[in-house]
């Protein structure tokens, strides 16, 4: 009898799951890249440096019922180079990059054109940017959790307008300051000082503004706590208090959909865009240069902008090409430039122009699968002209072949 | 429980019921997902009423959607309807062989399942009709009627009700657009928005396709957010290059510096560089103990000279120095400052500048106890003399010393004989503030370098790898003012033991990095300001293990060892 009891169970229960689990809609999707390409760097070294990069994303996603869908994630990414944006002095090519994570996205439909949504995630950095860095080890490995929750209503001509806040906290496990590594207290410049926890509001729409026209707009505003990041006073010691910083950030993309051209056998469908931005940072922390015995308030506030049209292509339905351009003004407001041997210069903070140029080109070859060509060249100027341990005047462009997959 | 769960019962129910349908050769139409106000007219003469999920419709069925609703029909041949807001659409026919519909108004997705032959699928508007097998595709109905079919997937074949034009096939991603009492009109491509979702609405959920959609557009959105995140991180790993923090070296390993001032008290400054590079540790402390009370920005505060006599009015009364591999260190301090007024050789040019009563080096290895190696002691010709007659001076050619520290003579040389250094207790592991001013001012440390039990030194003073004799025995003074290497190597006698070597390697930088020659770092003096070191200690009493301190990015570069 006990046993018929428990068989009855397992049984009821077993299709009272199975029954539960067929309500649930499943969707996997991927997507995947795969490049290998060369970059090539104006400085010391002209001559192009052979790259690889790919990503895959996979989501299996789950529609759990009509309101609630639970979308998984899994990520991972490696680089052998970095992108041109992302270019700091010194042997900068022969970086790579190995980037994992994992996240939990929840989508809840609290009404007709409104949701809600809760995001876990964890991702991990790992660099080897020198000969004497092993995987796991870099000096600027860092791992990044984070949570977030979001609200978004869905309607006509306001198509979504979205509402978030998100706390994450970022720590470098292997950046501890040289000072506190091996030189006890005396000098309270904090141990962990690149660690920080953030909290992000963002607010973001996109807006119909007629058939084939779209305007989004996104504002964030973070702050930025560093906990172990004392503040450096005029004398060049370090107080009881902690880096705090306030970050803004605003963009608004324009899209518009321009009219088909026939050229020929040839027609054209294309997409023109405009984006612009506007970011500042306030931090409450300075700078000393101990070598130079000079105190720099405010060192690292500063204010950029940018600009930039794009325009992506179809022609017949098949090959897709697109060009972007992006023009950035970073100003430092009250960092002073160095002439050549480092010494400061007085009443000239550092601004710096980057222009980047960057094109697609891309083929559907079967499926979900397409054969994809990019480029980029960028070039950056500043009037900071100590140059001994940053680039901030260079030039540099990559050309990447290769394949991307989505499922 | 009471209630009978949906999925346990329900369900099942329907599903027998589809396959009992189907067994007769009809199809079952079900609403397998509402969103907002869905209605369903059972019959031309019936009444609208609301649909339920999982209500099946039959033949002539129609169902309509308000604004920001939206349904999803599902046919038991795998046919599958997403209807958008503002939709009508009945089902005219449900056979297994023959499944048809019109889209009276408004717009709907449709998935035709792939048949078997013979078999005809065909949604209508009313003026048009698609006739399609294994495809996917959109279909609207304006409110002038016109008509337009949009092909996702597959082909569809299209023609007007009224005759007028041929039948079309409309290929994947092509749109054709069919008015009032006209022919189809030639193919275009599909709007955008149909294509890629650049255009995220709630009516683009139909089944999986939309439902990946979806799943693109919040990785996207996430993604945005992502990029944030990380550039914050991305953020701090630069400021540490711009700052001289971290850099990487030609032969591709990082190298770590930090700078520090520290203040212990009002009138003490402290300088400390810490270097990591290829896995050795490295550090140099100065400090500075001044007359008077420093201020915080000590920047332009020179307290080791002035110009014209009397104009010191705060001056530098101790130094320290340390520099270290974290086993063993090297350690050079300067006691009993004061400033003295000198002129240059004609008598001109009045100045100050700080003369220490005693300026003292030492070495130590590891736990051994710590070695005096040197004892100067001012000059008297310097002191208080003439500061030009002496800085250059060589007071005894003959030993092969350029007397450097100029101005200073070894205290070998003044009072002690032949030797000098000794043996004394000192602090063992680390220095901190307490211990350095114990150093300093305490009278039995001090008095400990009366009894002097060193060695019988020999020293060889090398520039630029070449010995000082030969500069002496060439005549060639020019060419040893231009070394940039100053190399002293000593040699001490330990009667009993094996004979200690001393060989200290020093150069001086300027900001801009270039290596300063002899003449132009004496020129320099005790100057802080401006000053960039690198010096490089090794002896036998270390094991030749380097002591090697960089103190300025700048050095790395001049010494080859950056790519910059």
């Amino acid at each position: 009898m006990k046993k018929l009891t428990l068989f009855s169970v397992v049984l009821i229960g077993g299709i009272g799951v199975s029954s539960a689990w067929a309500e649930v809609k499943y969707a996997p999707y991927v997507n995947s890249e795969l490049y290998v390409g060369q970059s090539r760097f104006s400085g010391n070294d002209a001559s192009p440096v052979s790259s690889m990069n790919g990503s895959v994303v996979v989501v299996p996603g789950l529609r759990l019922s009509d309101r609630l869908s639970l979308l998984p994630s899994l990520s991972y990414g490696y680089r052998k180079a970095r992108d041109v944006q992302e270019l700091v002095g010194g042997s900068f090519l022969s970086q790579q990059q190995q980037t994992a994570s994992l996240g939990l996205k929840t989508v809840y439909v609290l009404k007709p054109g409104l949701k809600a949504k809760l995001t876990v995630s964890r991702r991990q950095e790992m660099l080897k940017e020198t000969s004497d860095e092993t995987w796991g080890n870099g000096l600027f490995d860092y791992d990044k959790n984070a949570l977030g929750m979001e609200l978004e209503k869905e309607g006509t001509f306001l198509r979504s307008l979205r509402v978030g806040v998100d706390y994450y906290a970022v720590r470098f496990p292997n950046f501890q300051t040289l000072a506190s590594k091996y030189y006890g207290t005396e000098i309270n410049s904090g141990k962990d000082v690149l660690d920080f926890n953030a909290a992000d509001v963002s607010l973001g729409g996109d807006l119909l503004l007629a058939p084939g026209r779209m305007l989004s707009l996104a504002a964030v505003g973070s702050s930025r706590d560093y906990y172990d990041q004392k503040i450096v006073s005029r004398g060049g010691t370090y107080s009881a208090d902690e880096r705090s910083d306030s970050f803004y950030y605003l963009s608004a993309g324009y899209r518009h959909q321009l009219p088909e051209l026939v050229v020929w056998i040839w027609k054209m469908e294309s997409l023109g865009g405009l984006d612009v931005s506007y970011a500042s940072l306030n931090s409450n922390q300075n700078n000393y240069d101990a070598g130079r015995t000079t105190f720099n308030q405010n060192y690292y506030d500063y204010t950029e902008i940018g600009f930039g049209p794009r325009v992506n292509t179809r022609w017949n339905g098949k090959l897709t090409a697109g060009l972007a351009m992006m023009w950035n003004f970073r100003d430092y407001a009250d960092r002073p430039v160095q002439n050549a041997d480092g010494t400061y210069k007085t009443g000239t903070s550092i601004s710096n122009t980057v222009n980047t140029l960057r094109w697609t080109v891309g083929y559907p070859l079967w499926r979900g699968l397409s054969l994809q060509a990019q480029g980029a060249f960028q070039n950056a100027d500043s009037n900071m002209d100590y140059e001994t341990v940053y680039r901030y005047n260079y030039s540099s462009s990559h050309f990447f072949l290769g394949f991307t997959y989505q499922l | 429980m009471t209630t009978l769960p949906y999925q346990r019962i329900i369900r099942p129910m329907a599903v027998l019921l589809a396959v009992v349908v189907w067994s007769v050769g009809l199809q079952a139409a079900t609403v397998t997902f509402k969103r907002g106000n869905v209605q369903i007219q059972k019959g031309e003469a019936a009444s609208w009423k609301a649909a339920s999920r999982k209500q099946t419709l039959s033949e002539g069925d129609v169902i309509r959607t308000d604004a920001n609703a939206e349904a999803i029909v599902e046919l038991s041949a795998g046919h599958k309807f997403t209807i958008r807001p503002k939709t009508t659409f009945r089902f005219d026919i449900l056979k297994d062989a023959q499944s048809q519909f019109t889209l009276i108004m408004g717009r709907l997705r449709a998935y035709a399942a792939k048949m078997k032959t013979g078999t005809k699928f065909e949604v209508r508007t009313p003026i048009a009709a698609a006739s399609v097998r294994g495809t996917l595709f959109e279909m609207e109905v304006f409110e002038d009627q016109t008509s337009r079919l949009s092909v996702l997937e597959g082909v569809v074949s299209l023609r007007d009700l009224a005759g007028i034009g041929q039948e079309v096939q409309v290929m994947k991603d092509q749109s054709v657009t069919v008015e009032p009492g006209a022919a189809p009109r030639p193919p275009e491509i599909i709007p955008q928005e149909l294509r890629e979702g650049v255009v995220p609405t709630e009516g683009q959920r139909d089944a999986e396709f939309a439902f990946k959609s979806e799943i693109q557009r919040e990785m996207g959105l996430s993604a945005f957010k992502d990029i944030f995140q990380t550039d914050a991180a991305q953020e701090m790993k630069v400021a540490q290059y711009q700052e001289g923090k971290t850099v990487i070296d030609a032969f591709g390993k990082r190298v770590r510096i930090e700078e520090y001032i520290v203040r212990p008290a009002a009138n003490e400054w402290s300088f400390v560089a810490l270097n990591t590079r290829e896995d050795r540790f490295d550090f140099t402390r100065f400090d500075v103990y001044a007359k008077n009370a420093l201020p915080e920005d000590i920047g332009s505060v020179n307290l080791f000279s002035g110009t014209g006599h009397n104009s010191m009015t705060n001056w530098v009364e101790k130094t320290h120095r340390l520099s270290s591999n974290g086993e063993d260190y090297y350690r050079e301090w300067q006691v009993g400052g004061n400033p003295v007024n000198m002129t240059d050789a004609n008598g001109n040019n009045p100045v100050q500048k700080v003369v220490f009563s005693d300026w003292y080096v030492e070495l130590r290895s590891q736990s051994n106890a710590p070695v005096l190696v040197s004892h100067w002691q001012p000059d008297p010709a310097y002191s208080g003399g003439n500061y030009d007659a002496t800085k250059t001076r060589d007071r005894n050619p003959a030993d092969g010393s350029a007397d450097f520290p100029s101005g200073y003579i070894d205290f070998e040389g003044a009072d002690a004989g032949t030797t000098v250094g000794d043996f004394r207790k000192v602090d063992s592991d680390g220095f901190t503030n307490a211990q350095r001013l114990d150093f300093f001012d305490n009278a039995t440390v001090q008095a400990s370098y009366v009894v002097t039990e060193g060695y019988t030194r020999s020293k060889r003073v090398i520039l630029d790898d070449v010995n000082y004799q030969t500069y002496i025995a060439n005549g060639d003074t020019a060419g040893a003012l231009n070394s940039k290497k100053i190399s002293a190597f000593s040699t001490y006698t330990v009667p009993g033991g094996t004979d200690i070597t001393i060989q200290v390697d020093q150069y001086y930088f300027n900001d801009a990095g270039d290596k300063l020659n002899l003449l132009q770092a004496s020129s320099l003096g005790s100057n802080l300001q401006g000053v960039n070191y690198q010096t490089v200690f090794s002896s036998s009493l270390t094991g030749n293990r380097k002591i090697d301190v960089v103190i300025s990015p700048s050095l790395l570069q001049k010494a080859g060892l950056l790519n910059n």
